[in-house]
């Protein structure tokens, strides 16, 4: 799984540890738990955001939500880091999507947050990551360019058929086809 | 294998990866939402998509944030270095009950932490309440579609007690907008156009009462948090 390489030095049982143990309500555990995991959600709130400012905002409040919420983690089967991953991923969009709305945006937020390989990075990859980058790439470059930027910049149907030029329930049908095709790559 | 199988099982896929990149109409993610309580393979699903797209992530590089973030973090959440009351009291605990009904609730609350929320375009917003009052809210207003979304960010009702939230424009008596749904992270709803129309410098009040809300239709309880609602 990559669960463990993502989480760097901390081990999944820990993060579990932790997180059962935040739930309960206790701070300490819950410093330990942003101690080892604060910098790859601020990593990725900075990515997303591209903004310093909003993302130390973005990441106060998402620390608060897992404050709030670590009962929750055990009832939706994800792992640790994922489920962290997630609310991290799921806020930040939420206020860029904010941002778009009121208009305000596109001036960094425009390119897709790096997910395309390089090299160097593809070389330090997790094996779960290298297969996901190589399915990613036997997708047609436009297809695989439009389920990124649902992600990581959470672009809408009608956001992805007008940026790439095409109807909505034509960039829906690519879209879908293109989600069945990366699964079968990725379950093979 | 049927084709009509593959198909089905396909479709149930594709619906958890759009689920997952947050592609779904409201009221195609409360449709999920609700099987997802009793459909294991589709709860699976979710779950693997989310690992899946969460690679994405992998190569984001790590940065430490400034101490500052912290600092602000233990400050909303431990404001007077006391355990806040809602942990004291407890957030709705999970149990898996038998009950469909508590089945499906369980759903709910337990995911809609892991979607983004649909856009609103946002022109009336308030912040009802602070980080150090008891209960802490954000209301945002998308008047084109007359549709208020209220996010709780801090606090929740007493145990057997319930929130409710009231509009009061200028000196005319408070007038109740919705009950708190025990242990919903935010709510969408649509505002009746006279409400609507006086919204803008009104203020938002939260007050404390009993189970099922006010039962005169005036505020009984105490008021924990108000702000006012200002036009963008």
């Amino acid at each position: 799984m990559a669960t463990m390489e993502r989480a760097g030095t901390a081990a999944l049982e820990e993060l579990e540890d932790l997180l059962a143990r935040t739930a309960m309500g206790d701070r300490a555990a819950f410093g330990r738990l942003y101690q080892l995991t604060s910098a790859k959600l601020f990593g990725v709130c900075l990515r997303i955001l591209s903004r310093e400012q909003e993302a130390e905002d973005a990441l106060q409040e998402i620390y608060v939500k897992i404050w709030c919420n670590a009962d929750r983690y055990r009832v939706v089967g994800y792992s640790p880091m994922t489920w962290l991953i997630t609310i991290a991923r799921n806020h930040a969009i939420d206020r860029l999507r904010k941002r778009r709305a009121a208009g305000t945006s596109l001036d960094q937020a425009e390119d897709v947050p790096d997910g395309t390989p390089n090299p160097e990075a593809s070389a330090i990859a997790s094996s779960d990551r290298a297969q996901l980058l190589r399915c990613f790439g036997e997708l047609e470059r436009d297809r695989s360019d439009a389920v990124q930027r649902a992600y990581l910049l959470g672009e809408t149907y009608a956001e992805l058929a007008k940026r790439f030029d095409v109807p909505v329930n034509t960039m829906r049908t690519w879209l879908r086809r293109s989600l069945i095709k990366l699964r079968e790559c990725l379950t093979r | 294998m049927s084709s009509a199988a593959d198909k089905t099982r396909d479709e149930d896929h594709i619906l958890a990866a759009e689920y997952v990149l947050g592609l779904l109409a409201p009221a195609q993610v409360a449709a999920v939402e609700s099987s997802l309580a009793t459909n294991a393979t589709l709860r699976a699903e979710v779950a693997d998509w989310s690992d899946r797209f969460g690679r994405l992530t992998d190569d984001m590089p790590e940065v430490t944030p400034p101490a500052r973030v912290w600092h602000a973090i233990t400050g909303r959440i431990f404001p007077d270095d006391t355990v806040p009351f809602w942990r004291r009291l407890g957030l709705p605990q999970i149990a898996v009950g038998a009950a469909l009904a508590a089945v499906v609730l369980w759903g709910a609350i337990s995911f809609d932490l892991l979607r983004p929320a649909m856009p609103l375009r946002t022109d009336v917003v308030a912040e009802i309440g602070r980080v150090d009052t008891p209960v802490h809210f954000r209301a945002e207003y998308d008047s084109a579609a007359s549709e208020l979304r209220l996010v709780r960010l801090n606090g929740g009702p007493q145990p057997g007690r319930a929130l409710e939230v009231w509009l009061i424009a200028g000196t005319a008596a408070p007038v109740s907008v919705m009950v708190w749904p025990d242990g919903a992270e935010s709510v969408e709803l649509r505002l009746p156009p006279e409400l609507a129309r006086v919204l803008s410098g009104a203020t938002l009040a939260i007050s404390d009462e009993p189970a099922g809300g006010s039962p005169t239709g005036a505020p009984t309880g105490a008021v924990l948090a108000t702000g006012v609602a200002e036009t963008l």
